[in-house]
């Protein structure tokens, strides 16, 4: 591979660098938002890639998904061939594995990750992957987006969240509790199709890989600070969550730094 | 073959100083870290440090045909023994206090996989190793179950509020 020009972000600094060709990077889902997040990376320089997801692009991704094309919805192109192909016009050479199936079929794949972009939709997956995530010590980003129609008007609104093991996680920051899985346990199957659009997915992805970015490079002295990030689509912010301010120094209980590994079956 | 090795910053800077303290004799001290494991694909280890042990001060051995850190029956009975008594996988740590990915030097090479190999004899169920620690990376010898010792790279995570991987 052709050492790439990075001259322009050379601020980052070292350990971004040591960090850019060592780190593998896991991207699961590469629809709406895990398609940004795959270019912004490959546009960084990172040299290492497992993409997981189980779907191919159909019409209704066209709306959203970075490098689809009608083509490839004929051709019924799986989506995480499409990110690859993407990552790989941006930076040929790039190690990038792709694996077309649920990510609790991967999990020989996903322990060798240094960091996961978590993309998926539900609350139930979020919790199993911050679970698996914990147990491996992977630092998992976490992004998602909901559009509500509330009295005739429609309010977008999302979140990122950097799950560092150690710290606050998903449960300590009340975003996943008991209550939410059984709402969405209940409901599963008649919501229908989530409404996605591109440029909300763009700020959460843009702000997920910043996240990435203050914990790898010297550029930015406070690191993950805070672990969650609040969008209100509506009025076009992004803005630290209070309760992820709150929780900045907070132990988690939750998932023990010591309650780590596979489960011995002996 | 590419290990991984996940610890926080607060276990990393612990082992540093650990393995920084002047002993009278010798010149490199030893620890031992216990770690949980994942299998990650290929066959590559994802160590994950849950405790860790210095070698007594008592237990290290001079020669006069070897500089190095010298481990007698002493030291291998207790690594033996603490690997026997975690039943974890267990990495015989000692620093090269220099940044950067370190590399074995000759009496690390030849007395390494013997150490391995004693640490297998404790729990042959676990990988086992040998490993060589700079200030910020780490590389060295590793036995996974049924195999000898061999040379392996490392990628190290050091996590706080931030992450550094090597």
């Amino acid at each position: 591979m052709l050492t790439p020009d990075l001259s322009r972000q050379s601020f980052l600094g070292a350990t971004f660098e040591d960090a850019r060709t060592t780190a593998v990077i896991g991207v699961l889902g590469l629809g709406g938002v895990g398609s940004h997040i795959g270019q912004q990376l490959a546009h960084l320089g990172f040299e290492n890639f497992e993409l997981i997801d189980p779907q191919a692009i159909d019409a209704s991704n066209l709306n959203r998904l970075i490098g689809g094309r009608q083509l490839d919805v004929d051709m019924t192109m799986p989506k995480v061939l499409i990110a690859e192909r993407l990552i790989q016009s941006v930076r040929p050479g790039t190690v990038v594995h792709t694996h077309q199936t649920n990510w609790h079929q991967s999990l020989e794949i996903l322990r060798g990750c240094d960091i996961v972009f978590g993309c998926l939709d539900s609350f139930i997956q979020r919790d199993l992957l911050e679970s698996f995530c914990r147990r491996y010590r992977i630092l998992l980003i976490d992004m998602g987006m909901t559009v509500k129609a509330i009295r005739g008007d429609f309010r977008i609104t999302g979140q990122v969240i950097a799950s560092v093991p150690g710290r606050a996680c998903m449960r300590c920051m009340g975003f996943i509790n008991d209550e939410v899985l059984k709402r969405e346990a209940e409901e599963y199957g008649a919501t229908g199709p989530v409404p996605q659009v591109v440029w909300a997915n763009g700020v959460l992805a843009s702000s997920a890989v910043g996240f990435l970015l203050a914990a790898l490079s010297d550029w930015n002295r406070v690191g993950l600070e805070p672990l969650c990030l609040e969008y209100d689509g509506n009025a076009h912010s992004v803005r630290q969550s209070d309760i992820g301010k709150a929780l900045a120094s907070h132990k988690c209980f939750h998932y023990p730094m010591n309650e780590v590994g596979d489960i011995d079956l002996l | 073959m590419t290990h991984r090795l996940r610890l926080p910053k607060t276990t990393w800077e612990m082992l540093i100083r650990d393995l920084r303290r002047p002993h009278p004799v010798v010149h490199e001290r030893l620890g031992l870290l216990a770690c949980k494991t994942g299998s990650a694909t290929g066959g590559a280890v994802v160590f994950l440090p849950i405790d860790y042990t210095s070698m007594p001060d008592n237990l290290y051995e001079t020669s006069e045909s070897d500089l190095s850190v010298l481990i007698g029956s002493k030291a291998i009975n207790f690594a033996m023994s603490y690997a026997l008594k975690t039943k974890l996988s267990c990495l015989l740590v000692h620093l090269h206090d220099h940044n950067g990915v370190p590399r074995l030097s000759n009496p690390d090479k030849f007395h390494g996989p013997n150490m391995v190999r004693a640490l297998q004899n404790s729990n042959r169920w676990v990988s086992q190793g040998y490993v060589v620690l700079s200030r910020n990376a780490c590389a060295g010898l590793v036995a996974t179950p049924g195999s000898e010792p061999a040379l392996s790279k490392f990628v190290t995570s050091i996590i706080s509020n931030k992450l550094e991987v090597r």
